[in-house]
């Protein structure tokens, strides 16, 4: 198993991994488009503080995963190696199931390709974690 | 956009200053219908470019009438890409208070008068609640009120803060600029691309001042300056103040700061989210204090406590004022004060003394509402100085209108010519000196003609990309250009464009009429030696920096550029339509 670990205080909130996310898969730079996100905190008023300022959230690649479960279409399958769960493109009918059905909200769907995508782990070597300037996000095997 | 206009001017403040030439007619009201507003971004904006998430806006500035140009960061930039936006020209005036919304493509110009009155913190909130999703850059009621030095906020006390945009803002009844969007930014070759920033980022953590700068911030100056006598002292009078170290760096992390926060996309986390923890400002939130703020509000006003610098840059913040403008013309207020020129009676019953934490932050909410004391400072500290009349002038620290930086010129006398000869006025970001000036000894002329130029230049290109200066922890002007080079696959004159943008703005002026006896500094900086520190007995010789500081610029002893330098970069246009002004060139 491998997934992505998230520091919300080490995180501060400059969102290169969402730039380098939608580069690497959308070749584009777009942050509406990565497949990981960052909360950004900061409708703080005075005197309150907010439990954490900026907060990455990630796939957690879950097992047993609620995406893979509810896909009719079988279309969301485990990576042998990674262990990532991957949308299979040609299978992905774009019904959005999955999309409502992560507890995290990291699924999304395409609007050009009108299929889900979600975080592929880059194949097992995240561009988010190597791009990451605050060694915020890390990936943990186990 | 003629494709020679991107080659020639970059982006950014390039593009700035080619279309105010073009636009603004000489003499035009800086507050009236014909001055516009431009609010650009460069070609690397909304990239994964580092440093790259910054705004310039530029007009004709009410506080000097000169050309202005002052720049943000934070993520309104790369929204306002996303936003299919490269940047935006605001003309003519509104009849009632107005946002400009820009999503997609589409621009629309909404009502605000639900927004007008409401702080720069206030207003940005109410936005983005909304617009989800969307940045915006806003005023304040100092802004609204016409206050000279109002800034433009953008992402929780991000400031484009010099020159007064913000004031010209509200006079167009502009509140607010929104920008929301999903298109992305596209480079030529992707695998090329992803090469470099590895290669960029790479350099970037190695950086040996990496970890300090992120720690400290820009505060990690205010030490360095105490120590060197340059941090301005009650109104640039003195060179030390006792207590100064209460404003370092150690001191703030420890009672102020709770997290350290990036622009987007820059992986130096300068920003400094901040909690008063102690005293009678307890429970204010702000971004900062940066060491700027902390040399003009706090020992340019003889401050020593962290807390009140930082309650006084949270209120110029919330006005939307400039903490710079305001620090000066506070400490110049406190010198009439304490000279007996200014009274009670003239204040408002404030007892405006050097060193009083309650006066700092009641002057300051008197300019933000423009009322009692406010009214008399809110044009700046040259227009005070001239409303106060008798020997107020000699002390007033400003160049072309415009206060100075913290850095006292007469111990850092590099930043002096740059406060002469810097376009906006006495503008420290237009090439600052601290670094260069270490080598060369701090108050001495030498080789300070030449470092004030290469640095001008430096800034030139950088603030046309656009990219922070903080980007010199890891790159240089040459990597820079290979940047811009990758996401545009072009090829640029770096040399050329830098020297053309900064005499194209000198030209901006001298059609306004400025010329060398406005690249002046106050008679104290070059008149008064300084009289304690590691600069004690210094003072500015300024005539002999700017005559070998224009041969360099190849500008005539008048300071304005000669048909030779206008030919060599390629502004022959400009000879003639001077030339129709009856503006007399030399070859």
């Amino acid at each position: 198993m491998a997934r992505l670990v998230a520091s919300p205080i080490r995180c501060s909130g400059c969102r290169l991994c969402e730039l380098i996310c939608s580069f690497w898969h959308e070749d584009e730079f777009n942050p509406s488009r990565a497949r990981i996100r960052i909360e950004i905190n900061r409708s703080i008023g005075p005197g309150t503080l907010p439990d954490a300022v900026d907060v990455p959230h990630v796939c957690e690649q879950c097992n047993p995963a609620p995406c893979e479960q509810i896909c009719p279409e079988g279309a969301i399958v485990r990576d042998s190696v990674t262990h990532a769960l991957l949308v299979k493109d040609n299978q992905c009918v774009g019904c959005g199931l999955c999309v409502e059905e992560c507890p995290y909200h990291m699924i999304h769907l395409n609007q050009e390709k009108e299929t889900a995508q979600k975080c592929d782990l880059c194949g097992g070597q995240p561009l988010c974690v190597s791009f990451c300037p605050r060694d915020a996000l890390c990936l943990e095997e186990s | 956009m003629p494709r020679e206009m991107a080659l020639e001017y970059i982006g950014g403040r390039g593009f700035a200053c080619r279309m105010m030439y073009d636009d603004l007619e000489p003499g035009i009201d800086p507050m009236g219908p014909d001055n516009n507003i431009y609010v650009l971004t460069g070609p690397i904006n909304g990239t994964a470019v580092p440093y790259s998430s910054r705004y310039v806006v530029a007009t004709k500035s009410p506080l000097t009438g000169t050309y202005t140009r002052s720049l943000s960061g934070g993520e309104f930039s790369a929204q306002l890409k996303y936003a299919g936006f490269d940047g935006v020209v605001v003309e003519g005036r509104s009849e009632s208070p107005v946002y400009l919304y820009l999503e997609n493509g589409s621009a629309e110009l909404r009502d605000a008068s639900h927004l007008w009155g409401k702080s720069t913190w206030d207003a940005e909130e109410d936005l983005r609640k909304a617009l989800k999703g969307s940045k915006s850059l806003t005023i304040g009621p100092a802004g609204e009120k016409k206050i000279l030095f109002a800034s433009v906020t953008n992402d929780w006390g991000r400031s484009a803060g010099g020159g007064g945009t913000g004031a010209v803002f509200g006079a167009k009844r502009l509140k607010a600029i929104v920008a929301r969007g999903r298109q992305g930014v596209h480079v030529p070759n992707k695998g090329t691309f992803l090469g470099l920033l590895r290669e960029i980022y790479k350099e970037i953590k190695a950086h040996p001042g990496f970890p300090e700068r992120i720690w400290k911030g820009t505060t990690m100056t205010v030490e360095t300056t105490s120590k060197l006598g340059i941090i301005p002292v009650r109104n640039f009078s003195g060179g030390k103040l006792e207590g100064v170290e209460q404003l370092y760096s150690e001191v703030f992390r420890e009672r102020l700061v709770f997290h350290d926060e990036s622009c987007f996309s820059c992986p130096l986390p300068c920003g400094k989210l901040s909690l008063i923890k102690a005293g009678p400002y307890t429970g204010t939130i702000l971004q900062g204090p940066q060491f700027e703020t902390i040399g003009l509000l706090g020992t340019n006003c003889g401050i020593t406590n962290i807390e009140t610098v930082a309650k006084a840059s949270s209120l110029c913040n919330l006005y939307g004022m400039d903490t710079i403008e305001t620090g000066n013309v506070v400490g110049f207020a406190m010198e009439c004060y304490e000279r007996g020129i200014l009274t009670k009676a003239d204040t408002g019953g404030i007892d405006l003394r050097f060193g009083n934490d309650d006066a700092l932050i009641e002057t300051i909410d008197a300019i933000g509402q423009n009322k009692g004391i406010g009214r008399l400072l809110s044009g700046g500290t040259a227009r005070a100085a001239r409303m106060i009349g008798q020997e107020t002038v000699k002390f007033a620290m400003c160049t072309k209108g415009k206060g100075f930086a913290a850095y006292d010129p007469r111990a850092l006398v590099g930043m002096g010519l740059i406060y002469a000869t810097a376009p906006t006025g006495a503008h420290h970001s237009t090439g600052p000196t601290l670094g260069g000036e270490r080598a060369l000894g701090f108050t001495s002329n030498k080789e300070k003609p030449e470092l004030v130029y290469r640095n001008q230049n430096s800034y030139c290109l950088m603030d046309s990309l656009i990219i922070c200066s903080f980007s010199r922890y890891g790159l240089d002007d040459s990597s820079r250009m290979k940047i811009l080079e990758a996401v545009t696959g072009e090829r640029y004159e770096a040399d050329l464009i830098s020297k053309r943008i900064f005499s194209l703005e000198r030209l901006f002026n001298v059609r306004e009429g400025f010329g060398r006896p406005d690249d002046s500094l106050p008679w104290r900086s070059l008149h008064e030696p300084m009289p304690e520190g590691p600069a004690k007995g210094s003072t500015v010789r300024l005539e002999e920096l700017l005559s070998k500081y224009y041969v360099l610029r190849k500008w005539d002893p008048r300071g304005i550029p000669t048909i030779a330098c206008l030919e060599e970069l390629g502004l022959e246009e400009e000879v003639e339509n001077l030339a129709e002004m009856a503006i007399q060139l030399t070859p």
